[in-house]
């Protein structure tokens, strides 16, 4: 853990000298937040980053390959078709995504929020690192269908990109590391702190009065799983969708029975933003979801403990709190951020 | 002081990965202060009494009376560590080495640093240890280029064999087997690690010279002992789990010793 906070010491002192700016100049206060820093309340970020450490030049390529489109086979679709930026990095209004050709995908396309805090991807969590994770993406047939050395291939052409891996890592070179590890410092800071429920947390606003009922009721409800305040506990759990499981989640990994429908249980954090919902997008409202959660929970052998007891008691003035307070949950910083957005 | 920012980030973990790094090399030197020498390890694929044409073009029978032919076999062999003539074991700097007999990366490497002495066998691992495998985006043998990684279940692939057989009743008679799974908990384990013996020939390093060290890699032996493989009732496994772990429990003792060029 001392490595960890020894990594991030050069951030602390640019906090530092950012904070002796603040004073004379407004403007750099608005745009102050180092790319990659621990939101204050936050626990200690998952250490990936440890051999990675981000850079300004390393983010930016990794921004430049996010939204371009050369990492699929047909240069149709790009890491933000699936994970836009409106849309705390989720696909909208999509239960499943379409890669090249058309294709579906099986799964819905997760928010990527908060990624450093996280050491499993996926909702099965079968990728073991934030590097390693837009590999899967890139070579899936039905998302870009590309291979990495034709990644490669197509970036040493282009009249950009050996200048920027240059810029990130010192030299020409395009390598699958210089990539992957370009993507991950992106992705990496991707970091949503900045919502009311966060203002509150920090003592810069009040929750109304429903909002804070919400609150209430959520932390009697929902935190054994939808911890604070990453708002994930990044456990995997049978929410008790289904008796027979179509998608063995995550049993796929680990090929153990007790492990069957079960998937990550994803942030709440601009939740409002990321619909649809479950691991295959089949609730398209929060008001269906928190409804699952009071009347259609169905009882299997890999229930999660905490819903053994079935249908939670939920009443409808419950109901509209808890979906006020789940409001508060959204972050228009991030999702405004333009050193997140195409440039 | 906005021109300062970026500059600063980049100087301060450029001074941090130095430091790493020096640590790190202390670590993984081996003989500081002793002469040392240079060494090539071979591994030469076979079946049975011949070697293994990977290209198709040759026929072989495995051990359920099956006829196939090869067109991939790859594997990963790492951790390696040499026995002294007094019994005692000397671990190599870390590496990894994808054996690709007539591919990419080759059948053979050069080990270099080894005190110079008499050797009498070698340790290593086939597969790629877990502690890699956590580790992110790699470099040199194991990048993922190679097509030995997995990527919706991270993990190496530490044997992969392909081919063609009458026997596997698939769309083009292929059959394909890519063995990985290092998670222990899971009881998908598929690592092993190999003891090689060089019987009454020493290995000798000396300061000149680059001694060869020729192992045998049996293909016969991923079908049989203790599990009989046969591919029609399995052509294809590529997925980490029972199946898995009992074929690697086959080849894990596929390699043998072969001979010695002091």
């Amino acid at each position: 853990m001392s490595k960890i906070h020894f990594l991030y010491l050069p951030i602390v002192i640019v906090c530092v000298f950012i904070s002796s700016c603040e004073k004379s100049d407004k403007e750099i206060k608005e745009v102050a937040l180092p790319l990659f820093y621990i939101p204050d309340g936050f626990p200690n970020p998952s250490g990936q980053l440890q051999n990675n450490p981000v850079t300004t030049a390393g983010f930016a390529l990794g921004r430049k390959l996010f939204y371009d489109p050369i990492l699929s086979k047909d240069s149709t679709v790009n890491c933000s078709t699936c994970h836009q930026q409106f849309g705390s990095f989720s696909q909208v209004d999509h239960s499943l995504s379409h890669g090249v050709n058309n294709l579906l995908g099986t799964r819905n396309s997760p928010a990527l929020i908060n990624l450093a805090w996280h050491s499993e991807f996926f909702w099965d969590g079968g990728s073991n690192h934030i590097e390693v994770q837009p590999i899967a993406p890139i070579t899936n047939p039905v998302e870009m269908h590309e291979t990495l050395s034709n990644v490669i291939y197509k970036l040493n052409r282009s009249s950009t990109y050996p200048s920027l891996f240059r810029s990130a890592y010192g030299s020409d070179t395009i390598t699958s590391q210089g990539i992957l590890r370009a993507l991950a410092q992106f992705m990496s800071c991707l970091i949503s702190a900045n919502s009311k429920y966060d203002q509150v947390r920090n003592g810069k606003a009040f929750f109304t009065a429903t909002e804070d009922s919400g609150y209430t009721i959520f932390k009697s409800k929902c935190t054994s799983c939808h911890k604070e305040p990453l708002l994930t506990d990044l456990t995997y759990r049978n929410n008790g969708l289904d008796a027979h499981f179509a998608d063995a989640g995550r049993a796929r990994i680990t090929t153990l029975a007790t492990d069957s429908g079960k998937f990550k249980v994803p942030t709440l954090r601009n939740i409002v933003l990321s619909y649809p919902y479950m691991h295959d997008g089949r609730l398209n409202t929060l008001s269906k979801v928190i409804d699952h959660y009071r009347s259609t929970i169905v009882l299997s052998s890999t229930i999660d403990p905490s819903l053994s007891s079935g249908n939670m008691s939920i009443t409808d003035a419950e109901k509209a709190q808890l979906l006020a307070f789940l409001s508060t949950l959204t972050d228009q910083t991030f999702i405004t951020d333009k050193r997140f957005s195409a440039q | 002081m906005r021109n300062l920012f970026p500059a600063l980030i980049v100087i301060s973990y450029i001074l941090i990965v130095f430091t790493g790094c020096n640590k790190a090399d202390d670590q993984s030197a081996s003989g500081t202060g002793v002469a040392s020498g240079v060494a090539k390890i071979v591994f030469n694929n076979v079946v049975g009494s011949s070697s293994l044409n990977s290209t198709g073009d040759s026929l072989y029978t495995n051990s359920s009376g099956e006829t196939f032919s090869v067109t991939k076999f790859k594997y990963y062999v790492s951790n390696f560590s040499l026995i002294k003539s007094d019994g005692a074991t000397l671990t190599l700097p870390a590496a990894y080495y994808l054996i690709d007999q007539g591919g990419n990366t080759g059948s053979n490497r050069l080990i270099s640093n080894i005190p110079v002495g008499s050797y009498k066998g070698i340790r290593f691992l086939i597969g790629v240890d877990s502690a890699k495998t956590v580790q992110g985006a790699q470099t040199g043998d194991l990048d993922p280029t190679y097509g030995m990684v997995w990527d919706w279940n991270t993990g190496y692939i530490f044997v992969k064999l392909e081919g063609l057989s009458a026997s596997a009743g698939t769309v083009d008679s292929a059959f394909a087997y890519h063995v990985s799974g290092y998670r222990i908990s899971n009881n998908t384990y598929a690592l092993h690690w190999v003891d090689i013996s060089f019987g009454t020939q020493p290995f000798v390093i000396t300061t000149t010279g680059t001694p060869e060290l020729h192992l045998k890699a049996d293909l016969l032996e991923f079908f049989k002992n203790p599990y009989d493989l046969s591919i029609s009732d399995n052509p294809i496994v590529t997925s980490s789990g029972s199946a898995a772990v009992s074929i690697s429990n086959n080849y894990a003792d596929m390699f043998m010793f072969d001979h010695i060029q002091n």
